[in-house]
């Protein structure tokens, strides 16, 4: 009976995803509908003729309805199909496709640092609560999260590639030929990144863990005289799995939003450098596809995530 | 009880059901007739779980009865808005238990006091005006208005509450254990001053509680209520010396007498068991799981409420027959009783 | 719970007791008191023009004349940076707005409401809250426009869904309080419900959240203008002076320290403000 209702909680998570993504690719194709003026004249470029405009409507079908417009470009959209670049008129999903993973390599290194680094921080935090090292970790959590990810890499690449050259200051490598090298020049990058993940990580963790060990339960097996450490590691930590689990898809979250401008530091050629090259020169297209699938990846996550907790916290999942 | 003029609420076979998940119906009030006269106070017994404050937040209609009919002063309350239903609303207030919770944490003491007068449509002048005196009216000094609500003791916060339903000067008063949360000692002042305005305003009040001492000292008629249902029915005084249904007698039994053991005039009778679910009441009686008496015809047929003298009645097979003994107060009731 | 009929009422109005006890919210007060004081008079107080290019004098370090130093083409980069800073709140608080007055509303009639317009608005709002933040509001520059208005607005409705979902919460706790269920049986009407009842009671929480908000909207619009979608030049804001100084990093490193710092310092205050204000407002309601 437990597997079953286990499996119904999977079920009704994913079910609850299908009307976000249809809301989510609604608004993704909306987008290049709230271009002030005609969509047709804005995309027929510079001095357009009129023949030009009507030929444009008729291709892209702004003669036709919103909602079949917006039929039309999902069903191609299911079928792998996100058209053409205006710029470049290569297929947008090659572009993606070319482009993602650059973007993703950073962003799971970071997640990874965040979380290895972040758990020590806050549990020694949560451990010596009210201490000098306390302390320094809340002010080192504020610091991270105050600091913009870009300017932390534009101090790293200063120091660490510009003037020691530990690191490469640009380029990303290719995971596929040469994993060794793809991963040393995502190296800073990734740190960029990881300064606001550690100091969330940090800040949750603690924050848990002080709860928890302050608690009743945990004050009631201290006085039967289970060891610090026991406590720890036998109570303390199995219940920040849920918190774990939760900081995990913020942080992961934040990250894919960070890594946009982070891109733009080191020129490594991801999903930022891609829409922002794109936003400059209203290549729709690219635009859509670049948001579209972001999207898609955040909430495949987040469902991932739900999950996860619904299968470790009984109570989570009774709504 | 006088019949020329239409009672201010009356209730036939009312019914109030909750609906769960799962289909099943938790029926907090299952079928209860009621009638109380102008100026008069209808006292209303139960256990937790009896279903009495579902029974008061439909007589005051804060809830929606499932079934039957509420009658205020022999008409039916208006449907449509505006068709009266505002004055209508207002002319049965309630009073909750916990004096602290009803108030607005954000507002003062006068704000609170005022808002249903400007609700009702009054300038905030005279608002304010009608409830500092209705405020001094209940025993509290002037200086209160500008505090709030954390800022002021248990008994004070429910003399507000008071006040605050008073002012719109309303036919029915439902008072939902207003006392329970008090300290003994300012019961009695509670009390008193319930009585004293009943006097002054003509107030009619229904007064739920689950403290036999309490009701009895100031209803004219008693109610028992258990598991949605009234078991007995009857004039205060009456009910409390002759009871004429088992669960009556156990409530009243359970009531502290301040002598010693040996001088009480009765000795308690303690109920087996525990309050059933109501979401499926034992069948026939419900009180038979429970019943010293328990025969057969319990678990088969429902005792319907019959009269045994004028007034009373009572849901019982047996109610002739069974040796009940009722409240007798004092060393020399004791004596009576032969101990 | 005590008696209190003869206390004598506060002679001070709270605020000033909470800034006296707690010297993190009068730090952080204090400097962004200063920073919008700088931003309404930064023509008056800035000692150069931001745009005055002085080519003698180029990405020179501190010293008199130029206490933060100049910029590539000779701009005083104190000037600069006190001229951003009025990009920078506005920005902020436009996001920031908009957030709120989407989400609060959303939130409140989502827990008041309950059944299926929470069930929609639970929707819509999980929608945007897989969105990426940055990711929309490039997107959405790249619809309706380069420009820092445009952009912020895009923050404000990727942010809108944290506030409806504070705003949801607190609400069901409020709505199932019993002094609302007092008011209903005086005859209010839902609107006064809302209005005078539940909002108060849920606004707390929304406060702390707009704070740690505003710290959100500042990065964000650093960002933006960093990637040259927010703030045009030649028009002076924080990201864009990155943005420079990332060109001219290899020569002249100690270029980005100045608007970084001011970033991350208003981020700061406004965090760390927003902390105090948990502490202070919560306190409060535990007083019941």
């Amino acid at each position: 009976m437990k597997i079953g209702r286990r499996s119904r909680v999977v079920l009704g998570r994913i079910a609850q995803t299908g009307p976000v993504i249809i809301f989510a690719t609604l608004i993704v194709f909306g987008l290049m509908h709230i271009v002030p003026g005609d969509p047709a004249v804005v995309l027929a470029g510079e001095e357009p003729t009129q023949e030009r405009i009507d030929e444009i409507r008729v291709q892209y079908g702004f003669d036709r309805p919103f909602l079949v417009q917006y039929g039309a470009w999902l069903a191609k959209a299911l079928q792998g199909d996100l058209s053409r670049s205006l710029l470049s008129a290569e297929e947008v999903t090659t572009l993606i496709a070319q482009n993602f993973p650059n973007t993703l390599l950073p962003v799971i290194y970071a997640l990874l640092l965040s979380i290895a680094i972040g758990v020590p921080l806050g549990i020694a935090a949560a451990t010596r609560s009210g201490s000098r090292l306390d302390a320094f970790v809340s002010a080192l959590s504020s610091v991270g999260i105050a600091m913009p990810s870009f300017w932390l890499g534009m101090i790293l690449v200063t120091w660490f590639a510009l003037t020691w050259n530990w690191f490469p200051a640009t380029g990303a490598g290719s995971l596929m030929d040469d994993p060794r090298d793809a991963i040393w020049r995502a190296t800073l990058p990734a740190l960029a990144l990881a300064g606001a993940g550690i100091a969330e990580v940090a800040r949750q963790v603690r924050s848990a863990l002080v709860e928890i060990l302050g608690s009743q339960f945990i004050r009631t097996l201290r006085a039967k005289g289970l060891s610090d450490s026991a406590i720890l590691w036998k109570h303390g930590l199995k219940n920040i799995g849920v918190t774990l689990l939760t900081v995990t898809g913020i942080v992961f979250n934040r990250l894919l939003g960070a890594t946009v401008i982070v891109e733009a530091i080191f020129a490594i050629p991801g999903m930022g450098s891609l829409i922002v090259r794109a936003a400059i020169n209203k290549d729709f297209p690219v635009v859509q596809g670049v948001v579209l699938s972001m999207v898609i990846v955040v909430v495949l996550t987040n469902l991932v995530i739900d999950i996860l907790y619904g299968l470790i916290d009984p109570r989570v999942s009774d709504q | 009880m006088n019949v020329a003029t239409a009672p201010v609420v009356s209730a036939r076979n009312l019914e109030v059901h909750f609906p769960l998940r799962g289909g099943e119906t938790v029926k907090a009030v299952d079928g209860v007739d009621l009638s109380v006269a102008a100026g008069q106070t209808f006292g209303i017994i139960g256990e937790s779980g009896s279903g009495k404050s579902t029974l008061g937040r439909a007589l005051v209609g804060m809830l929606k009865p499932t079934r039957g009919s509420l009658e205020y002063d022999g008409a039916a309350p208006p449907r449509r808005r505006g068709g009266g239903q505002g004055r209508a609303r207002r002319d049965r207030q309630i009073i909750f238990q916990d004096p602290h919770s009803a108030m607005n944490p954000r507002m003062t003491i006068l704000q609170s006091a005022s808002e249903p007068l400007i609700i009702a449509g009054k300038s905030r002048r005279v608002a304010e005006a009608r409830a500092v005196a209705m405020m001094e009216r209940v025993g509290l000094e002037p200086g209160f208005a500008d505090r709030y609500p954390h800022e002021l003791s248990g008994g004070q916060k429910a003399r507000v509450n008071i006040a605050r339903a008073l002012t719109l000067e309303p036919r029915l008063l439902v008072c939902d254990e207003i006392v329970a949360a008090l300290d003994v000692s300012i019961q009695a002042d509670m009390l008193n001053l319930l009585a004293d305005l009943q006097n002054d305003m003509g107030l009619t009040y229904v007064f739920i509680t689950h403290d036999l001492g309490v009701v009895s000292h100031i209803s004219d008629w008693i109610a028992v209520m258990y598991l949605g249902v009234f078991v007995e029915v009857g004039p205060a005084l009456e009910l409390s010396w002759a009871p004429r249904h088992p669960y009556t007698e156990a409530l009243l039994s359970a009531e502290p007498e301040p002598y010693p053991a040996a001088m009480r005039s009765q000795s308690r009778i303690i109920l087996k068991g525990e309050i059933p679910s109501p979401v499926s009441p034992p069948s026939g009686c419900r009180f038979r799981t429970r019943c010293r008496f328990a025969k057969d015809i319990c678990a088969t047929e429902r005792p319907p409420l019959r009269e045994l003298s004028p007034g009373h009645l009572t849901a019982c097979h047996f109610a002739e027959e069974l040796p009940l003994s009722g409240q007798k107060r004092g060393p020399m009731a004791a004596a009576e009783a032969g101990t | 719970m005590t008696s209190t009929s003869n206390t004598p009422r506060r002679s001070r109005p709270a605020v000033i007791d909470w800034l006296a006890s707690d010297l993190r919210a009068l730090l952080t007060l204090s400097y962004l008191g200063l920073l919008v004081l700088l931003a309404l008079l930064a023509p008056w107080i800035a000692p150069y023009s931001p745009t005055a290019q002085d080519f003698t004098a180029i990405l020179e370090p501190p010293r008199a004349a130029h206490w933060l130093g100049t910029d590539d083409i000779g701009r005083d980069i104190l000037s600069r940076l006190i001229h951003g800073a009025p990009a920078s709140l506005y920005a902020s608080l436009l996001a920031v707005s908009i957030a709120t007055a989407i989400g609060a509303p959303l939130g409140l009639l989502a827990g008041f409401l309950g059944s299926w317009p929470d069930t929609i608005i639970g929707r819509v709002v999980d929608t945007l809250m897989s969105f990426p933040g940055i990711v929309l509001a490039i997107g959405v520059t790249g619809a309706l426009g380069i420009g820092l208005t445009n952009g912020m607005i895009a923050v404000g409705i990727v942010f809108s869904p944290i506030m409806a979902r504070l705003a949801r919460a607190q609400t069901l706790v409020v709505k199932n309080e019993l002094y609302v269920d007092a008011a209903r049986c005086f005859g209010a009407s839902t609107w006064r419900l809302l209005r005078r009842h539940i909002l108060p009671n849920a606004v707390q929480p929304l406060i702390v959240q707009i704070t740690l908000l505003l710290a959100a909207a500042l990065l964000a619009e650093a960002s933006l203008s960093f990637l040259g979608l927010g703030v045009q030049p030649p028009q002076p804001s924080w990201g864009g002076m990155l943005a420079r100084a990332y060109i001219y990093m290899d020569i002249a490193p100690a270029q980005m320290y100045a608007p970084g710092f001011a970033i991350m310092l208003t981020a700061l205050a406004f965090n760390a403000l927003g902390e105090s204000l948990r502490l202070f407002l919560d306190p409060m309601m535990k007083d019941r």
